[in-house]
C-alpha cells in the first residue's frame, strides 16, 4: 500500500487526539474519582450505582426515624419512671400508713394524707403531660395538645374526654367528612341529632326539625368555588343555636356528592363533579358516513352525534363530552378504547337514595337517582296506598294507623309500590308511627352523622387503643383491604388513659374508677368523710394497686421497644455502611488504580508527541542537493 | 536510412517539454499536498512512433520514434473507494445526527453528575417519611410542600430542556436541508462547467475536485447514488452525471441530472407534527420543456417540407402528458393563422387555480414560427417550508405561479443526516411502533411519570372513593391533563394554611379534638410510590399499550436511565464509532491512491529535473552533432 505523508500525518493526528482525549478522562478520574460520567459509559455499573443511592437515602429515613424514635421511647420511659415514683409514694408511705392504722382514728392524720394525696394527683398530670420534641408523649394519636386537663368539678379529661364516663366535655360533638364538629350547646340539647348535608340553595341554610332530630345544613354543592367543611361551620355558626361551634382536623376537605355516572360498553363514564348532572340522558346518534362530530345540550338530554361507521371509541365520546363547557370535568374509567358499535341512550345516575328520619328509624327510599330529594313523606290513616304528588312534592302512605302501627308496617306499603320496591330501614324500625306524621326526604349521598355528647365505654377503649406508625425499613406493606400491617412498621403511640386507665370498675362511668388519678381522689373523698372506715377504703386501695400495674407494664414495654430500637439501629447502620460501600464500589475508581492510570496516559501521551515529532519532520526534500 | 537531419532537435525538444509538464505537475502536487479534496495529478506521457512507420512493409530502414507527447493530465483516483467512502460517510451521518439528540437527553435524564427528578423524588420520599414522625406538626408538612414543589420545578425544568433539544434538532434539521440545496445547486453548476471546459478539450482535473467533495458532503446528508458516465458532445465525448435519492425501500429519485438539480424540502404534518422530506422537481420538469421545445421546432420543420411527422407529434404530446406529473400544466394545440399545418403549433401554459404563465409561446415570424421557452424553478421558504413554483423568462423575471405542494414527491429514507434528525424527531418507539427512540419517545416517558406521579399522589389525598377532592398536583395551564411541562402544586395546597396532607384516613374517635397523628396515609404514600407497576403505552397503563418497563414511580427515572437511554445511547454510540472507523479507513484507502505524498514528489522533481537535464543534453549532442555536420564538414 502506498503510504503519503498526508496519510501519516493524518493518522498520528488522529490517533494524538484519541491518545490527548483519554489522558484528560484519566486526568479527570483522577480528580473526581468517578468511574464513569454518564450512564451509557458504563449502565450496568450504573444501574447499581441509582439503587445503591436510593438504598441510601432511605436508609438515612430510616436512620432519622428510629433516632426519632429511640428519643421518643426514652422520654416515654423517664416520664412513666417518673409517675410511678408518684405511685409508689403514693402505694409505699401514704396508703401503708392508713393500712398500719386500722381504725383510722386521727382525723387529722387522715386529713394530712388526703392533702398528700391531692397534691401528688397534680403530679401524676403533671408527668402525664410531658413534652417531647413540641409532641405530647401520652396524647395517643393528638399529640399536639397537652392531652390531660381537670375540669371545674375535678374531673379528670383526657383529649376532652371524661376518662371515667366517656361524656365529651365540650358538649354535643360529631365527626362529619373528616372533621371533628362541637355544636357549642353546652347543655347537650342536640345530643342524637343527626346532622345530614343537602343540596341546594335555601334562605335558611340550616333547619333543625326536633321531631325527626335532624339537623340539615343545605348547601350549593353544583358551583365552583367548591363547598368545604368550612362552609359547613360557617353555616352552623350563622344560627344562634349553633353560634359557639367551632371544629378541629381536615377543614380543607370538600362537602361532595358522588358525582353523577354512566356504565357504558365497558366503561365508566362520569359527569363531573358535584351531582348537578344527575339524571341527565345521554343521547348516542349516528350522524352517518362523513358527519362532522357534535354535540348539544337540551335540558336534561345530551345528544352526541357522530359517524359510528369508523369505530368511534369511548375516548372519542368523552373527548366530545369535554368540549363542552357543562362537561368539562368529564372523566372515564375502565375500557376507553372500545368501539361504540351503534346508536344508544344512556342515563347518568348519581350514587344516590333518598332517605327520611322517622323517630328512631332511618328509612332509605331506594331510588337510585335521587329522585325524591326534597320530597315530603306523609303518613295518612286508611287503606293501604302509596300516592306521588309530584307537583306539590308529597309521598303520602296511607295505612291503618293505630296505637301499635310502626315504622316498619310504614316501609311494607311503601315496598308494595314498585316506584319503592327497594325501599330499606335501619335503626329502630318498632318506632311507632302517628297519623300526619310527615318527614322531609334528603339525598343521602352526602355525609351524615349523628350528633353525641358522649362516646362511652367502648369510644375510650378505642382511645386507649389509638396507634400511630412509623416506617423503621422492616418492609412496610399494606393487605389487600388498604390496612397497614402492623408487625412491620413502629407504633409510637402510647395514650395517656392507657397508661393510667380509664373507665369505671363496673362499667357504669359512676362507681370505683379504673384510673388512678380519679381513684387518689375517690380516696382522698373517703378520708374526707365522716364514714370513714378500713373496710371501705380496702378495696379502692386494692383497686390502685392492681391499676399501677398499667404503669410497669408500660414501663417494661417502653424498656423492650428501646432495645428492638437499639437492635435496629445498629442493624440499620451496618445496612447503610454496606450499601455505602457498594455504591464506592460501582461508582468509583480505586484511588491507586486511577493515579497509575493517569500516570499511563500521561507517559503515553508524551512519547506520542516525542514519536510524532521525529515521524514528521524529515522528507527526502531534507538530503536534497 | 533516412532520418531527417533535424529530427533528434524534435525528439530534444519533446524531452524538453515533457520534463518541464512533468516538473510543472510535480510542483502542483506539491502547492496543493494540503488542499481539501485535492487529486493527485500526473501527467499523460506517450513515446511517439516513428512518423515512416509502414504497417504493411517491414521496411529495411531504421525506424526510431519520435520523442514523447504528453497531451493530458489525469488524476489518481479509485471509482470503488469513493463508493464504498460515500456508504460509509451516510452511516457515519445517521449516527452523528442520533449521537447529536441523545446527548442532550442525557442531559436531562443522567443523575450520575447533577441531581434531577429521580433525586428529588427520593428527597420527597424522605419528607414524608419525616413527617410521619409527627404527623400533628404542620410545619413538617410545608418542607413536604416545598420538596413538591422542588420536584414540580425539576419536571418543568427537564420538560423545558426537551423542548430545546427538540428545537436544536430542527433547527439542525433546517440548516441542513438549505445545506443540501446549495450542495445540489453546486454539483449542478461545476457539471456544467466541466462539460463546457471538457468541449473545449480540457480535463477540468480541479473542477472535478470540488464536485466530487462536494458529493462527499451531500453523501453525509443522504444516501445517494451516483452514476457517472460518458455521452457524446459533437465530435468529443463529455462525462455525465447523475445523482439520485435512495429511499429506504430502494426506490430512488434524481437529485442531480447533469446541469439540472431538484431541491428538497422538510414539511412538518400539522397533525402529528412528524417531519417529512420531499423532492420538489422543476428539473424533470425543465428537461421535458426542452424536449418538447425542440420537437415543435422540428415538427415545424418537417411540415415545411410538406411531410407529417405523426412519429414526432405522439413523442411530444406523450411529454406534454408526462409534464403533467410535475406541475399543474395545460396545453392547447390551436391553429394561427399561417400557412403552415396546424399541430406542431402548441401553446403550453402552466396554471394554477389564480393565475397562469406562458411556458412555451411559438410566435409568428414571417414564415416560420419561433419557439420561446420559459423555465420552471421552485424556491422554498426558509421558515415555513412552504414551495412556491416560478416560471422564470429568458430575462430571468419571475413570474409567481403557486404555492404548489401537491406536484412534490415526498420520500422516505433514514440514513444521512438528514434521516437521522428526521429519525430522531418523528420516532417515538413503544409510542408509535418504531424501532428508534427519538425525542418525542423521552417527551411522553416524562409526560408518564409526571402524570402517573401527580395522579397516584392525588388519588392518595383524596377522601372519596370516587373523586379526587383534595389534588395535591394540577396543571398549570388548567388543561387538566398534567404533563412534565405544567406540573404544579394545586392552588388549593398552595393557598392552604394550615395541615393539607391527609394524614390518615380512617377516622378519629368522636369528640376528641385536635389533628391525628396517625399517618396511616402518609405511609400509604410512600407505599404508592414504591410499588412496581408495569408502564404501558396506554395512558391508564392497561394491557391495550405496548410494554415499556416495570418499575416504581420512585426508581423509574433511574430504569429509563439505565435501562433505557444509556443502552440505547451505548448502541448509537458503537454504531458511530463503527461506522467513523470505516470511515477513517476507506479514507485512508483513498488517500492510498489520491493524495500527495512529498517524498513522492521529491523523487519526481529529482526524475524530472534528471530527465529534463537529460534531454538538454541530448539537445547539446544533437547540436555539437550538427555543428559537425555543417560548419566543420569539408574543411580541411
Amino acid at each position: 500500500m502506498r503510504v503519503t505523508m498526508g496519510m501519516t500525518s493524518n493518522t498520528y493526528y488522529k490517533n494524538l487526539n484519541k491518545n490527548y482525549e483519554q489522558l484528560l478522562r484519566a486526568e479527570m478520574q483522577r480528580t473526581t474519582f468517578r468511574k464513569f460520567e454518564e450512564a451509557s459509559e458504563d449502565p450496568i455499573s450504573s444501574m447499581k450505582a441509582y439503587r445503591y443511592r436510593q438504598e441510601i437515602s432511605e436508609n438515612n429515613s430510616y436512620q432519622s426515624n428510629v433516632s426519632f424514635l429511640k428519643d421518643t421511647i426514652s422520654s416515654q420511659l423517664s416520664a412513666i419512671t417518673d409517675i410511678r415514683s408518684v405511685t409508689s409514694q403514693i402505694a409505699d408511705t401514704e396508703l401503708n400508713k392508713l393500712l398500719n392504722d386500722p381504725m383510722g382514728k386521727n382525723e387529722e392524720n387522715r386529713q394530712a394524707i388526703a392533702t398528700t394525696l391531692r397534691s401528688l394527683q397534680a403530679a401524676i398530670v403533671a408527668g402525664a403531660n410531658i413534652k417531647f420534641g413540641g409532641n405530647y408523649l401520652f396524647g395517643g394519636a393528638g399529640t399536639a395538645e397537652a392531652p390531660f386537663t381537670v375540669d371545674a368539678s375535678g374531673n379528670l379529661l383526657y383529649r376532652g374526654i371524661d376518662v371515667n364516663t366517656g361524656a365529651i366535655a365540650a358538649g354535643t360533638t360529631t365527626n362529619i367528612n373528616g372533621v371533628t364538629i362541637t355544636l357549642g350547646d353546652k347543655a347537650g340539647t342536640y345530643n342524637g341529632y343527626t346532622i345530614q348535608i343537602a343540596n341546594g340553595i335555601a334562605a335558611n341554610p340550616v333547619a333543625i326539625n326536633n321531631t325527626a332530630k335532624t339537623i340539615t345544613v343545605t348547601l350549593d354543592l353544583s358551583h365552583d368555588p367548591k363547598k368545604t367543611n368550612e362552609d359547613l361551620l360557617n353555616a352552623l355558626k350563622s344560627t344562634t343555636e349553633f353560634a359557639n361551634a367551632s371544629m378541629t382536623g381536615d377543614t380543607f376537605r370538600p362537602v361532595t356528592a358522588e358525582p353523577p355516572f354512566v356504565d357504558y360498553n365497558g366503561a365508566r363514564i362520569i359527569l363531573g363533579n358535584g351531582a348537578t348532572y344527575d339524571n341527565y340522558t345521554i343521547n348516542i346518534v349516528d350522524g352517518g358516513f362523513g358527519s362532522m362530530d357534535s354535540i348539544s345540550v337540551t335540558g336534561n338530554t345530551v345528544t352526541v352525534s357522530m359517524d359510528l361507521s369508523n369505530g368511534k371509541t369511548n375516548q372519542d365520546l368523552l373527548n366530545l363530552l369535554r368540549s363542552t363547557t357543562e362537561f368539562a370535568n368529564a372523566s372515564i374509567s375502565g375500557n376507553a378504547s372500545n368501539v361504540i358499535s351503534s346508536a344508544t341512550n344512556i342515563t347518568a345516575k348519581a350514587v344516590m337514595t333518598t332517605t327520611a328520619c322517622f323517630d328512631n328509624a332511618q328509612l332509605d327510599l331506594g331510588d337510585t337517582t335521587g329522585k325524591y330529594n326534597g320530597y315530603t313523606l306523609k303518613l295518612a290513616n286508611g287503606a293501604n296506598s302509596v300516592t306521588i304528588d309530584d307537583t306539590n312534592k308529597e309521598i303520602t302512605v296511607s295505612l291503618n294507623i293505630n296505637s301499635n302501627t310502626t315504622a316498619e308496617d310504614v316501609l311494607k306499603v311503601l315496598k308494595s309500590n314498585s316506584e319503592f320496591s327497594k325501599a330499606s330501614m335501619s335503626g329502630n324500625l318498632s318506632t311507632k308511627v302517628t297519623d300526619g306524621t310527615a318527614v322531609t326526604l334528603t339525598s343521602s349521598n352526602l355525609p351524615t352523622s349523628i350528633a353525641t355528647n358522649t362516646i362511652g365505654q367502648a369510644g375510650l377503649k378505642a382511645l386507649a387503643n389509638e396507634k400511630s406508625y412509623v416506617d423503621i425499613g422492616a418492609g412496610l406493606s399494606f393487605d389487600a383491604d388498604g390496612n397497614i400491617n402492623s408487625q412491620n412498621v413502629f407504633n409510637v403511640s402510647l395514650p395517656g388513659i392507657s397508661l393510667l386507665g380509664y373507665g369505671t370498675a363496673d362499667g357504669t362511668g359512676t362507681d370505683m374508677s379504673n384510673n388512678i388519678y380519679t381513684l387518689i381522689g375517690q380516696i382522698a373523698d373517703i378520708l374526707e368523710s365522716d364514714s370513714y372506715s378500713q373496710e371501705k377504703i380496702k378495696p379502692y386501695i386494692d383497686q390502685f394497686r392492681k391499676q399501677t400495674e398499667l404503669l410497669s407494664t408500660a414501663s417494661t414495654q417502653a424498656g423492650t421497644n428501646k432495645k428492638f430500637l437499639e437492635t435496629t439501629e445498629q442493624r440499620l447502620i451496618s445496612i447503610g455502611d454496606n450499601a455505602a460501600d457498594a455504591l464506592d464500589l460501582a461508582a468509583n475508581v480505586d484511588t491507586v488504580d486511577a493515579y497509575l492510570n493517569y500516570m499511563n496516559q500521561y507517559y503515553a501521551y508524551q512519547s506520542a508527541l516525542q514519536v510524532g515529532t521525529k515521524l514528521l519532520q524529515s522528507t527526502i526534500l531534507d538530503y536534497m542537493r | 536510412m533516412s532520418l531527417s537531419t533535424f529530427s533528434g532537435l524534435y525528439i530534444a525538444k519533446s524531452g524538453i517539454q515533457a520534463s518541464r509538464a512533468g516538473l510543472q505537475v510535480t510542483g502542483q502536487n506539491m502547492t496543493n499536498v494540503n488542499t481539501e479534496g485535492y487529486t493527485r495529478q500526473t501527467v499523460d506521457f506517450y513515446s511517439l512512433p516513428s512518423a515512416q512507420g509502414n504497417m504493411r512493409i517491414a521496411g529495411a530502414n531504421l525506424q526510431v520514434g519520435e520523442g514523447v507527447i504528453c497531451p493530458t493530465t489525469s488524476q489518481y483516483r479509485d471509482p470503488y473507494l469513493d463508493i464504498r467512502y460515500r456508504e460509509k460517510n451516510t452511516a457515519a451521518g445517521t449516527a452523528e445526527a442520533k449521537m447529536e439528540a441523545l446527548s442532550d437527553l442525557v442531559n436531562v435524564f443522567d443523575e450520575t453528575v447533577n441531581k434531577g427528578i429521580f433525586s428529588q423524588i427520593g428527597n420527597f420520599i424522605s419528607e414524608i417519611q419525616t413527617h410521619t414522625q409527627t404527623a400533628t406538626d404542620s410545619s413538617l408538612e410545608n418542607t413536604v410542600k416545598t420538596s413538591s414543589g422542588l420536584l414540580a420545578n425539576a419536571f418543568n425544568y427537564a420538560a423545558q430542556k426537551l423542548e430545546n433539544a427538540r428545537s436544536s434538532v430542527e433547527n439542525s434539521l433546517a440548516a441542513e436541508v438549505t445545506n443540501v440545496n446549495n450542495l445540489l445547486k453546486s454539483i449542478a453548476s461545476y457539471n456544467k462547467q466541466i462539460r463546457g471546459m471538457e468541449l473545449s478539450g480540457s480535463s477540468a482535473l480541479e473542477i472535478k475536485d470540488k464536485l466530487n467533495t462536494a458529493i462527499d458532503e451531500l453523501s453525509r446528508c443522504l444516501n445517494i447514488r451516483v452514476e457517472q458516465g460518458t455521452e457524446a458532445a459533437g465530435v468529443t465525448t463529455v462525462s455525465t452525471l447523475t445523482i439520485s435519492l435512495v429511499n429506504d425501500d430502494g426506490t430512488t429519485q434524481v437529485l442531480v441530472d447533469r446541469g439540472n438539480y431538484n431541491q428538497i424540502v422538510a414539511t412538518q404534518d400539522p397533525a402529528t407534527g412528524d417531519y417529512a422530506i420531499s423532492v420538489t422537481s422543476p428539473m424533470s420538469a425543465n428537461i421535458l420543456l426542452d424536449k418538447i421545445a425542440s420537437l415543435n421546432q422540428q415538427i415545424q420543420t418537417e411540415f415545411k417540407n410538406g411531410n407529417t411527422p405523426t412519429k414526432l407529434i405522439n413523442q411530444r404530446n406523450s411529454y406534454l402528458e408526462e409534464l403533467k406529473n410535475y406541475a399543474n400544466i395545460s396545453y392547447s394545440s390551436t391553429l394561427t393563422a399561417t400557412s403552415l399545418a396546424s399541430d406542431y403549433d402548441v401553446s403550453l401554459v402552466l396554471s394554477d387555480p389564480t393565475q397562469t404563465a406562458p411556458l412555451i409561446t411559438n410566435t409568428l415570424n414571417g414564415t416560420n414560427i419561433d419557439v420561446a421557452r420559459n423555465q420552471l424553478a421552485t424556491d422554498i421558504d426558509d421558515t415555513t417550508g412552504a414551495v412556491y413554483l416560478y416560471v422564470v423568462d429568458p430575462a430571468n423575471n419571475k413570474i409567481l405561479v403557486a404555492a404548489d405542494t401537491s406536484k412534490i414527491t415526498s420520500t422516505h429514507f433514514s440514513s444521512g443526516t438528514i434521516g437521522g434528525y428526521c429519525t430522531v424527531l418523528n420516532d417515538e418507539g413503544e409510542f408509535d411502533g418504531t424501532e428508534f427512540r427519538g425525542i418525542g419517545y423521552y417527551q411522553k416517558i416524562l409526560d408518564k411519570l409526571a402524570n402517573e406521579f401527580a395522579s397516584v399522589m392525588n388519588t392518595m389525598n383524596s377522601t372519596s372513593e370516587t373523586i379526587i377532592d383534595k389534588p395535591l398536583f394540577a396543571s398549570s395551564d388548567k388543561s387538566g391533563t398534567i404533563t412534565a411541562a405544567n406540573i404544579c402544586i394545586s392552588d388549593e395546597w398552595q393557598n392552604a394554611t394550615s395541615a393539607y396532607l391527609t394524614t390518615t384516613k380512617t377516622s378519629t374517635v368522636t369528640g376528641t379534638s385536635g389533628i391525628s397523628s396517625d399517618s396511616n396515609n402518609l405511609l400509604a404514600m410512600v407505599d404508592a410510590l414504591s410499588k412496581e407497576i408495569v408502564f404501558t403505552t396506554d395512558p391508564n397503563n392497561d394491557s391495550s399499550g405496548r410494554v415499556l418497563f416495570k418499575t416504581s414511580i420512585k426508581s423509574y427515572m433511574a430504569t429509563v436511565n439505565n435501562t433505557v437511554l444509556a443502552l440505547q445511547k451505548e448502541d448509537v454510540q458503537r454504531e458511530k464509532d463503527t461506522a467513523d472507523t470505516e470511515l477513517d479507513t476507506t479514507e485512508t484507502e483513498r488517500a492510498s491512491v489520491s493524495s500527495v505524498d512529498i517524498n513522492e514528489e521529491g523523487i519526481n522533481l529529482i526524475k524530472y529535473n534528471q530527465a529534463f537535464s537529460a534531454s538538454s543534453r541530448f539537445m547539446t549532442v544533437i547540436n555539437e552533432m550538427l555543428e559537425t555536420l555543417i560548419n566543420e564538414m569539408g574543411i580541411v
